[in-house]
């Protein structure tokens, strides 16, 4: 039930951009500032992954439940009715906690990949070439046809088993035997969900998050030598900026200031320092890199303005309305820089 | 047999593994492919029409367009040419990321089989990309379609002759499991073809599954009923509802109040379930799927023995082509349909709500901003539209359609209330000679009580699943370790 899951996302004392769940649960190319307050909300590592939402009818639902409030601007935070149902969906539903890598892998692309991945290797185990094939993007299908030509037949049933094998043997018990249930291959189906053991109170959504979550914490074990999965993974392995972005930050590293990329690529200046933010929030630039890009003197100006407030509530129009555009690029990387020293965590670059 | 006959036979065997054809299925093969006729072949549901398409496709070469009206199946209709043997083989529709679209359009000459929905083939570009390949063969899959929907819902379906004219008019196949007479001709009229259609056309009657409908009171006495036959009847069976939150409450009900293993299958099962509900199904460790009628289903499995409609469909066409799930092995099955009086205001006000109002036509037609127009019913009048039809001449036509539907719903409640010569009642529908004697039985109604057991349907023992082996042992079978 992904209006439960949305609770989750929420609390009491903050207003949130609802918009932003959507945008980010679908995927797709993101603006800055999606990014941005994706990565306040610390939704960046659920990027597409659930591309059917409809956020503004769920978000209609719970207002008229009463489990949340809306302004004026369309923000949302929960109601003391609401956080009571946040509360009870987290003890009932399943919460993912290894979804992280998925900012740098697609785990919802690497799942269709895994899936068929495993069905052809079963089949190859049993030297069978007829078998009906899960469907997947076709694209994908012929990467991944690729990528098993790529492979010995005895190193591929061989491996993909001892890995499995042992990565499973790490989980807990019940969780080893759920995530074998989501396998299928040769003579072996995968499990309907209400055939499932687990808890009374999941649905099919607990169930889709519980695969990707247990996947993605494969991938995660997976990167750790060179194996088998890791190499599949390579087909899942997401471009974190756009060609153009990855121009414009690749010349301002070189050290070209803003002005010179714009003109040798033709471009808006502003466009570059969109391009130099996208990078800082979704390559996670350290607190130490974003400081750099900030002169002094405005930081010293953001400072005595907003001093230690909360950052989802900074006015920028205080700061600088109706100035040159690069005010605001500052006043971002300013929020980002509170953000990173705060969180510590995203120091770590990806 | 003849040479033709001789190598036609060998390829059966050779990729099918059978030493005969089914009805029709040569008949067809020899018009198209020795004598070279385009054919519109009418064969009952369970005939194994897609080996026709398959076979033909092989022995052309070239690349085999198969137009398919129902996105949700293409894919598996890939997934089975696939466990043919048949790798060459892709889907093209709007389902696709565009990305996907555009790598598919790049690589055309690496396929040998292309499913596409009309409304795909239809767009610009498309249709041209594809012209430039050696079409041979074009298969419209469910022709019935052109007539059914190709009007007021899919007016693609009416430009396809502009398609087989695009591909230099490459062999024709029109493949349906129903057409009446009146069908027949409207799907000959939308090609311009050096000669006619060689009509091959099959009786509709599907004598090994039992025709049975019962009137109940009411709704809870539907229910009541629904749950008894599902627990009696042997065998694996399909209930077909037409709305997916009742299709989900049913499969909850019949799960707790019968022995039953039951899954639901509609548009809105992620892949991975609808991968496992069709896997276990076919290795019977799944008795009953409770589908919706809008969800094409693609399964293929032969030893279904009964299907129940939970809710009728809005035509005998739509009827016959699910309860032809059942029996494909030419064994015993019944077909149920349970009814209530209120069934066909249901079913009605689902009809209404397809075809654009009035007012909704003046207003598109005025082009009245800000006016929220259905975007199904949109596509429809921009259409109409473009074809230079003014709001006066898409009302008629639509009024004419909506006529044409009831007329078509009013012979479906027809079916259910008629109490003597139902499967005649059926056959004269659809322009067929009837039968006399044993080979008319074979049905029923509520005025006697159904007699499962004479029914002589064939059980299937049913399959476990691995669900309770330890995941080791589970792994270890996979890979055969």
């Amino acid at each position: 039930m992904l209006a439960g899951y949305v609770l989750t996302k929420l609390n009491s004392t903050e207003w949130r951009r609802a918009k932003v769940f959507g945008n980010i649960w679908q995927g797709g190319a993101q603006t800055v500032s999606t990014s941005f307050w994706g990565l306040v909300y610390d939704l960046l590592p659920e990027t597409g992954l659930f591309a059917s939402v409809e956020i503004e009818k769920i978000v209609k639902s719970l207002q008229r439940q009463g489990l949340i409030a809306r302004d004026e601007h369309g923000l949302v935070q929960l109601t003391a009715k609401g956080a009571s149902a946040q509360a009870e969906y987290v003890t009932t539903h399943y919460v993912p906690e290894h979804l992280s890598i998925n900012q740098s892998y697609d785990v919802k692309f690497f799942q269709e990949l895994f899936l068929l991945a495993n069905q052809t290797i079963s089949e190859l185990a049993y030297s069978n070439a007829q078998f009906y094939p899960y469907q997947i993007d076709l694209r994908a299908q012929w990467q991944l046809k690729n990528w098993l030509k790529g492979h010995s037949r005895e190193v591929l049933i061989k491996q993909w088993y001892l890995e499995l094998q042992t990565w499973l043997a790490t989980l807990p018990n019940a969780d080893a035997q759920l995530f074998t249930q989501m396998l299928f291959g040769h003579d072996v189906t995968n499990a309907l969900f209400s055939e499932l053991p687990v808890p009374t109170t999941w649905d099919e959504f607990d169930w889709q998050v519980w695969q990707l979550d247990h996947l993605a914490a494969l991938m995660t074990h997976s990167l750790q030598s060179d194996s088998l999965i890791k190499s599949l993974m390579t087909l899942a392995q997401r471009a974190l900026l756009s060609n153009s972005a990855e121009q414009s930050v690749t010349l301002w590293q070189q050290l070209q200031s803003v002005n010179q990329v714009a003109q040798g690529r033709r471009i808006k200046p502003n466009t570059v320092r969109e391009h130099i933010l996208q990078a800082a929030i979704l390559q996670r630039w350290s607190a130490n890199e974003i400081e750099l890009l900030i002169p002094a003197s405005e930081q010293k100006v953001l400072a005595d303005l907003y001093g230690d407030a909360e950052i989802t509530t900074w006015d920028f129009k205080a700061y600088a309305g109706g100035k040159d555009p690069r005010y605001f690029t500052y006043f971002r990387l300013y929020q980002l820089l509170q953000l990173a020293t705060k969180r510590g965590a995203i120091d770590v670059r990806v | 047999m003849s040479e033709f006959n001789a190598q036609l036979h060998a390829y059966l065997k050779q990729h099918y593994h059978f030493d005969t054809f089914r009805p029709g299925q040569a008949e067809v093969l020899t018009a198209l492919l020795e004598r070279h006729e385009d054919v519109l072949a009418v064969l009952p549901t369970g005939t194994g029409k897609s080996l026709i398409y398959e076979l033909a496709g092989r022995y052309l070469g070239g690349l085999t367009v198969i137009v398919s009206p129902l996105l949700s199946l293409m894919q598996d209709q890939v997934a089975r040419l696939n466990a043919h043997g048949i790798r060459r083989t892709v889907a093209l529709n709007s389902m696709q990321h565009p990305r996907t679209k555009f790598f598919i359009l790049q690589n055309l000459a690496k396929f040998d089989y292309l499913f596409i929905a009309p409304e795909t083939l239809m767009q610009p570009g498309v249709l041209e990309t594809l012209a430039q390949q050696p079409v041979n063969l074009l298969v419209i899959d469910e022709a019935h379609s052109i007539a059914q929907w190709g009007p007021d819902f899919r007016p693609n379906y009416l430009e396809l002759g502009r398609a087989y004219q695009a591909f230099k008019q490459p062999r024709l196949l029109l493949l349906t499991a129903t057409a009446g007479t009146k069908v027949r001709a409207d799907i000959q009229s939308q090609f311009t073809l050096p000669k006619p259609l060689t009509e091959f056309v099959y009786s509709v009657n599907r004598p090994n599954i039992h025709l049975r409908t019962e009137k109940v009171a009411n709704e809870q006495e539907k229910h009541a009923r629904l749950l008894e036959l599902v627990q009696s009847l042997p065998g694996p069976g399909i209930v077909y509802l037409s709305s997916k939150k009742q299709a989900n409450q049913i499969r909850i009900d019949l799960q707790q109040k019968t022995d039953r293993k039951v899954a639901t299958y509609h548009g809105d099962i992620e892949n991975e379930q609808r991968f496992a509900i069709q896997q276990q199904f076919m290795q019977n460790q799944l008795d009953v799927i409770v589908a919706t009628s809008a969800f094409g289903m693609g399964i293929d499995k032969a030893d279904v023995r009964w299907v129940i409609h939970y809710h009728m469909a809005s035509d005998l066409e739509g009827y016959l082509q699910e309860i032809g799930r059942a029996g494909r092995d030419q064994q015993p099955a019944v077909a149920i349909l349970l009814y209530t009086e209120t069934d066909d205001y249901l079913v009605n006000n689902l009809l209404i709500s397809g075809i654009p109002e009035d007012v909704t036509i003046k207003h598109f037609y005025r082009q009245t901003p800000h006016y929220a127009f259905d975007p199904q019913q949109l596509r429809l009048l921009q259409y109409y539209a473009s074809q230079g039809m003014d709001a006066q001449g898409v009302t008629q036509l639509f009024q004419r359609r909506l006529l044409v539907k009831r007329l078509a719903l009013q012979q479906m409640v027809q079916y259910v209330e008629i109490a003597a010569d139902k499967r005649n009642y059926l056959l004269r529908v659809f322009g067929e000679t009837e039968l006399t004697g044993d080979a008319a039985g074979n049905w029923s109604t509520q005025a006697t009580p159904l007699d499962i057991e004479a029914l002589a349907l064939p059980t299937t023992v049913p399959n476990q699943t691995a669900a309770t082996i330890d995941w080791q042992t589970r792994l270890e079978k996979l890979f055969n370790q």
